[in-house]
């Protein structure tokens, strides 16, 4: 018979998966992926930086409704990153880049928003790099025809009527 | 406190530097507003430190504003804690960490200015990402703290 103590550690640590649900979800879209990721990430002594994206529907009134998660980079990762996701076709999303620096006696978090409108029939792809203390998110639009075209240019979710 | 008054107490530590890149002004300024609006608007970030030996959390939201006057472009970062417990009264958008002042030396040249709050440590990687940037070398954001 375990103690009360052991009792309510496996509470706990059975509450656990639920708390990390009810943050994030695992974005899913039943759709070809439309976005493809590159995503890379280079630490510094004894840290590592995460990349994980987090997509929102924008609504008409230019509101961003989170619709789920997706991880780019780990370090040894329980599951392979993801390396493509569908975007519904002319309406905008909004795309959140996290980046979480995990070191020593430090965690900290910054992220990269834009908009995105994918056009239909076209793919896009995101290269994503951090690397000691800068990063980068590069998104190009691939041409029916495979060529690579337009790099997107940056958009806040303030300036979504005109996005 | 104004741009002017943080230029001056940064020079007062040796905070600042100046440097020349080859790309005129106009261009300069471009950059500064599109790398500015993306690296650095709204930009929230949160640091979490502990627990060897006490747990603290920091967040700080970022604020750009590119000013162009006098055939000069003026790059200031603001930094805005958010917190309940003031210890010094700050500007409406937070204390200046970094101004960047750019002015043409020639129609293909240009002087860029920068000036830090404090140590390289914490404000280094801005700075190294706007020189960057007025250079035109570099397009990354910068980590910030």
């Amino acid at each position: 018979m375990p103690g009360p103590l052991m009792r309510r550690g496996t509470a706990i640590i059975a509450m656990l998966p639920v708390a990390a649900c009810t943050t994030a979800a695992l974005y899913q879209d039943a759709g070809t992926p439309n976005l493809h990721f590159r995503a890379t990430s280079t630490g510094s002594f004894l840290t590592f930086t995460t990349v994980h994206l987090d997509v929102h529907r924008v609504t008409a009134d230019c509101r961003a409704e989170y619709a789920g998660s997706l991880n780019l980079w780990a370090p040894l990762p329980l599951r392979p990153p993801a390396d493509g996701a569908h975007l519904p076709e002319e309406r905008l999303s909004q795309l959140v880049f996290k980046f979480n620096t995990h070191g020593g006696n430090t965690e900290s978090q910054i992220s990269y928003t834009t908009l995105l409108r994918p056009r239909a029939g076209h793919n896009y792809e995101a290269i994503v790099t951090y690397d000691a203390g800068f990063y980068d998110v590069e998104i190009r639009e691939v041409r029916p025809n495979g060529a690579t075209g337009r790099k997107i240019e940056h958009r806040s979710l303030s300036e979504c009527h005109r996005a | 406190m104004t741009t002017d008054e943080f230029r001056a107490q940064s020079a007062g530590l040796g905070n600042i530097e100046s440097i020349e890149v080859n790309r005129p002004l106009r261009d300069v300024a471009t950059t500064f507003r599109e790398r500015a609006s993306a690296c650095l608007q709204d930009v929230r970030t949160t640091t979490v430190s502990g627990p060897t030996t006490r747990m603290s959390m920091r967040k700080l939201q970022y604020h750009e504003t590119v000013v162009m006057t006098d055939g000069k472009v003026e790059l200031a970062v603001q930094a805005f804690l958010e917190s309940p417990l003031k210890l010094y009264q700050e500007p409406a958008n937070g204390a200046y960490v970094l101004m960047a002042r750019a002015s043409p030396i020639n129609g293909g040249r240009t002087r860029v200015e920068i000036a830090i709050a404090g140590p390289t440590f914490s404000w280094g990687s801005l700075r190294t990402a706007v020189q960057g940037w007025a250079a035109g070398t570099s397009t990354a954001c910068p980590d910030l703290p």
